[in-house]
C-alpha cells in the first residue's frame, strides 16, 4: 500500500491530472482481465481482448500520435492539392504512457493466451502498473514476473541484495549525471548548429550521441533496477553491453531488451514470425521494427530509424547461413569487424533518432560522408571532461564484458572496498556531474 | 544491519573528509589560476587591475570592445556565453572584493538574452563564491531546491571545472602579463564571410518568431532584475552605469521591436548608449564579421572607436536615449 501511494505521489509530482489516465488504464485492464478469465466462449474472449487493445492503444494514440497523423494528413493533402484543416490538441504527452500502456496490454494478452491468471487484488494490480522505479521509462515488466513478487514480498532484504542495489544505483547515477549529461553538452552544441559543422565534427557528435543515449537510458535502467532491488524486487535487465554486438540481430537482443522482447512476443510472433517462409519473415521483421520505431516517437524520423534497423535485421536473416556471417563470427578479426560494423551502422541510424527533421538528418548524413573539413571542437573544457569520464566508463564496461558481475562482487567485497568505491563515485559525481538537471531522453517516449 | 550502519557511517565520514581536503586543494588551484573563464580572468583582474572603466558582457563585448579605445586603464572583463544574470553575480563578487571600477561600468546587454532558458543558470559559473558572496548564494539557492544540499559538498563548488582549472593553473604563468587588459583578439578564418552570410540568414528566420516569444515575466526575471541589482550597487558606490548593445551584421525589424520593448522595461536610468550613425557604416561590409553577431578584429576596432565617441557624448550629456 505504501509503495502504491508512493508510486502515485511520484507520478502526481509531475502532473496531478494525468494520474487519472493511469487510473483509467489500470481499471480497464483489471476489469477486462477478470472478464477474459470468466468468459468461456471464444468470441466473447476475443471481444474482451480487442476492447483492451483498442482502449490501451486508443489512449496512446490520442496523446501521442493524434497530432502527428493530423499533420501527416495535412501534408499529404497539400501534395495532392487538397486543403485539410483538422483540429489539433494541445495536451501534454503523459510521461511514461508508452511504457505502462505496453505493460497493461501484455497483461491482457497473456490472460487471453491463458498464460497468466488475472490479478484480483486492485491495489496489487495498480502497483504493477504504477511501480515507481520503472513507471516512466521501463523496463517494461511482464505481469508474470512482477505480480508474483508483489504478492509475496521478501520478508527481509539481505545485506548482499541491498549492496547490489546500491552498486547499481551508483553506476546508474554515474552513467547519467557524469557521462550522459556531459556528452549532451557537446552533442547539443554540434547538432543545434549542424549547418555550420564539418563532416568529421558531425561524425564526432554522432559517436558521442551513441554513448550519450546508451548512458542516459541504461543509466536510468540501472537506477530503476537498483532501487527496486533495494526494496526487494527484481526487475528485468534491459541492456547487455549492446555496443559489443557483432550483428544487428545481436544488438537488438542486448539493447532495450524489455521492448524488443515485447515486440517479439506481442507483434512479431502474432504476425507469423519466421514460420511462413523467407519473404513473410522479412516483412514481419520490417513491420515490427517500423512500429517499434513509431513507438519511440510521433515522427517520421523514428519510422525511418525503425525501418533501417528492420532492413538490417532482414538482411542479416537472409545472409545467416552465408560464408560472410560464418567468417564474421569465427575469428577474432571477424568478431572485431562485426563490432565495428554494428557500431557504425547504429551510429548512422542514431542520426535519424537525434535529428529534429528528415531534412536535418539528411543534411548531417550527406555532410558526414562528404568527409570534408576538419574536426572542430567548440567547448574544449567539456571535451576534457568527456576524455576523463568516458574512458572510466568504457574500462568498467570492458570488465562487464569479461563476464565479471561487478554488482555481486561489490556486494561481496570487503566493507572498506565498498566504502572506497562509493566515496570515489560520489566525489566523481560532485566534481564531474552536470548539475543543470536535464531529463532522461526516454522520458519523452 | 550492523554492517549496513557501519557502511553508511564510514561512507559519510570518508566523504566529508575527502570532500573537505579536495575542496580546499581545488580552491587553491582555482585562486592560483590567472587565465581563462574558469575564474582565471577574474583572478587576474582582482590581482592586477583597478580600472576607471570596466566592460562587462558576453562574447559580443569580450571580442568587440578594445579597452585602449576607451581609456588608458579601461578593462574588459567580459565572459563568453554569459548573460546579464552572470554579470550581476560578477558585480556582486567585485563589490565584495572592493574591485569595482573607479568611474564607469559599461555593461553590454543583449535584449534577446531573455529568450535563453539557461540565462539564469549562468550564475552557476560563480559557484566558487557560494557562501561568501550573499547575492551569488541567494541566486544559486533560487535555481533549484537541490542546490542548498549540493553545496554541503566543498568539491561541488568546482563542479565541471576540473580539467579547465588544471589547464588554467598550468598556463597561468604565461598569462599574467595582460597588456590587452582583457580584450582577446581572435584570428580571422577563411570561412568567416560564408559563416556570416549563413548565420544572418538563419537569424532572420529565427527572428520571425520574436513576437510570439514575448514573455514579460521572463524579461523581468532574466534581464530587469539583474540590471536593477547592478544599478543599485553602482548607485551605492557612485559609479555610472551605462548600457550598450553591439550591432549585428544583419538585424530584423522583429528583433529591433523586441529589443525596444525590453529596453522600455529596463527603463532609464541606467542610460543606454545609442550606437548608430555614419561611424558604424563600415560594419555593413561582410569582411568585418566572423558571423552574424561577432565581428573580426577590424570590426572591433571600428566599433570600439564608435563606443568611445558615444561615451564621450554621453558624458557631455548630449546622448540620445531611445
Amino acid at each position: 500500500m505504501l509503495l502504491l501511494i508512493g508510486s502515485y505521489f511520484f507520478y502526481m509530482y509531475w502532473n496531478v491530472a494525468y494520474a487519472g489516465i493511469l487510473v483509467i488504464s489500470t481499471a480497464i485492464d483489471l476489469v477486462l482481465g477478470r472478464t477474459l478469465l470468466s468468459a468461456e466462449a471464444e468470441p466473447r474472449r476475443r471481444l474482451g481482448l480487442w476492447i483492451s487493445v483498442a482502449s490501451n492503444l486508443g489512449i496512446l494514440f490520442f496523446f501521442k500520435y493524434h497530432n502527428f497523423f493530423q499533420d501527416s494528413l495535412v501534408a499529404a493533402g497539400t501534395l495532392i492539392g487538397v486543403t485539410v484543416t483538422p483540429a489539433r490538441h494541445e495536451w501534454l504527452l503523459p510521461v511514461g504512457i508508452s511504457f505502462y500502456t505496453f505493460q497493461t496490454l501484455s497483461y491482457s494478452v497473456d490472460i487471453y493466451r491463458r498464460q497468466l491468471e488475472p490479478e484480483r487484488h486492485l491495489g496489487r494490480f495498480a502497483l504493477y502498473v504504477s511501480f515507481f522505479p520503472q513507471l516512466v521509462a521501463g523496463p517494461i515488466e511482464r505481469a508474470s514476473s512482477l505480480i508474483p513478487q508483489l504478492r509475496s514480498p521478501r520478508p527481509w532484504i539481505t545485506q548482499t541484495e541491498l549492496m547490489r542495489g546500491v552498486s547499481q544505483v551508483l553506476l546508474g547515477f554515474f552513467k547519467k549525471v557524469v557521462v550522459a549529461d556531459t556528452l549532451a553538452i557537446q552533442v547539443n552544441s554540434i547538432y543545434n548548429n549542424y549547418e555550420l559543422q564539418s563532416g568529421p565534427t558531425l561524425m564526432f557528435g554522432t559517436v558521442l550521441f551513441a554513448f550519450q543515449i546508451y548512458c542516459d537510458f541504461s543509466g536510468y535502467t540501472d537506477i530503476a533496477i537498483g532501487i527496486a532491488r533495494m526494496l526487494g524486487y527484481e526487475l528485468k535487465e534491459n541492456f547487455k553491453l549492446p555496443y559489443f554486438s557483432k550483428r544487428i540481430t545481436e544488438f537488438w537482443q542486448r539493447w532495450h531488451i524489455s521492448l524488443s522482447t515485447w515486440l517479439r512476443d506481442y507483434l512479431y510472433i502474432p504476425l507469423g514470425g519466421n514460420r511462413r517462409g523467407a519473404w513473410n519473415t522479412y516483412r514481419n521483421l520490417m513491420l515490427t521494427m517500423l512500429l517499434g520505431g513509431l513507438w519511440h516517437g510521433a515522427s517520421w524520423n523514428f519510422v525511418i530509424w525503425g525501418g533501417l534497423n528492420g532492413g538490417a535485421l532482414a538482411l542479416e536473416r537472409g545472409l545467416r547461413n552465408s560464408r560472410i556471417m560464418a567468417a564474421a563470427s569465427g575469428t577474432w578479426l571477424g568478431r572485431s569487424l562485426g563490432v565495428m560494423y554494428v557500431f557504425i551502422f547504429i551510429c548512422i541510424t542514431w542520426v535519424f533518432f537525434r535529428s529534429q527533421s528528415f531534412e536535418q538528418a539528411w543534411t548531417i548524413l550527406t555532410r558526414m560522408f562528404s568527409f570534408s573539413g576538419s574536426l572542430n571542437i567548440q567547448d574544449r573544457s567539456v571535451l576534457a571532461n568527456i576524455l576523463i569520464v568516458l574512458p572510466l566508463l568504457l574500462a568498467f564496461e570492458f570488465l562487464l564484458q569479461r563476464r565479471m558481475d561487478v554488482h555481486v562482487r561489490f556486494a561481496r567485497a570487503h566493507l572498506f572496498v565498498q566504502v572506497l568505491i562509493t566515496v570515489f563515485v560520489l566525489v566523481t559525481i560532485a566534481i564531474f556531474g552536470v548539475s543543470e538537471g536535464s531529463q532522461f531522453i526516454y522520458f519523452q517516449f | 544491519m550492523k554492517q549496513l550502519v557501519l557502511y553508511v557511517l564510514l561512507v559519510v565520514g570518508s566523504l566529508v573528509l575527502i570532500d573537505r581536503l579536495l575542496g580546499a586543494q581545488l580552491e587553491r588551484v582555482y585562486d592560483a589560476g590567472m587565465d581563462g573563464q574558469n575564474g582565471g580572468d577574474l583572478n587576474r583582474y582582482l590581482k592586477h587591475a583597478r580600472p576607471d572603466i570596466l566592460i562587462l558582457g558576453s562574447s559580443r563585448a569580450h571580442h568587440h570592445v578594445i579597452p585602449d579605445s576607451l581609456s588608458r586603464t579601461a578593462y574588459n572583463l567580459s565572459h563568453n556565453g554569459m548573460s546579464v544574470s552572470f554579470q550581476a553575480g560578477l558585480v556582486a563578487v567585485l563589490n565584495e572584493r572592493h574591485a569595482l571600477p573607479a568611474r564607469t561600468l559599461l555593461l553590454h546587454l543583449d535584449p534577446d538574452d531573455a529568450l535563453l532558458d539557461q540565462a539564469n543558470g549562468d550564475i552557476r559559473f560563480l559557484r566558487r563564491y557560494y557562501g561568501s558572496v550573499p547575492y551569488v548564494t541567494d541566486q544559486m539557492n533560487e535555481l533549484h531546491p537541490f542546490e542548498r544540499v549540493a553545496f554541503w559538498s566543498d568539491t561541488y563548488r568546482f563542479n565541471g571545472m576540473l580539467p579547465g582549472l588544471l589547464r588554467t593553473w598550468l598556463l597561468s604563468p604565461a598569462a599574467v602579463n595582460d597588456g590587452a587588459r582583457g580584450y582577446v583578439q581572435r584570428a580571422d578564418q577563411v570561412e568567416d564571410a560564408e559563416r556570416t552570410l549563413f548565420t544572418a540568414r538563419k537569424d532572420s528566420l529565427n527572428a520571425l518568431s520574436f513576437r510570439s516569444r514575448w514573455n514579460e515575466a521572463h524579461v523581468h526575471e532574466r534581464i530587469v532584475r539583474p540590471v536593477q541589482y547592478i544599478d543599485s550597487v553602482c548607485r551605492t558606490k557612485g559609479i555610472e552605469l551605462v548600457l550598450f548593445t553591439a550591432p549585428y551584421y544583419r538585424t530584423t525589424a522583429e528583433r529591433e521591436a523586441y529589443s525596444d520593448r525590453v529596453r522600455a522595461l529596463v527603463g532609464t536610468p541606467p542610460r543606454w548608449l545609442t550606437l548608430d550613425g555614419p561611424s558604424l557604416n563600415a560594419l555593413h561590409d561582410v569582411t568585418y564579421w566572423r558571423d552574424n553577431i561577432h565581428m573580426r578584429h577590424r570590426g572591433a576596432t571600428v566599433f570600439s572607436g564608435a563606443l568611445a565617441r558615444a561615451l564621450e557624448l554621453y558624458r557631455q550629456d548630449t546622448v540620445t536615449v531611445p
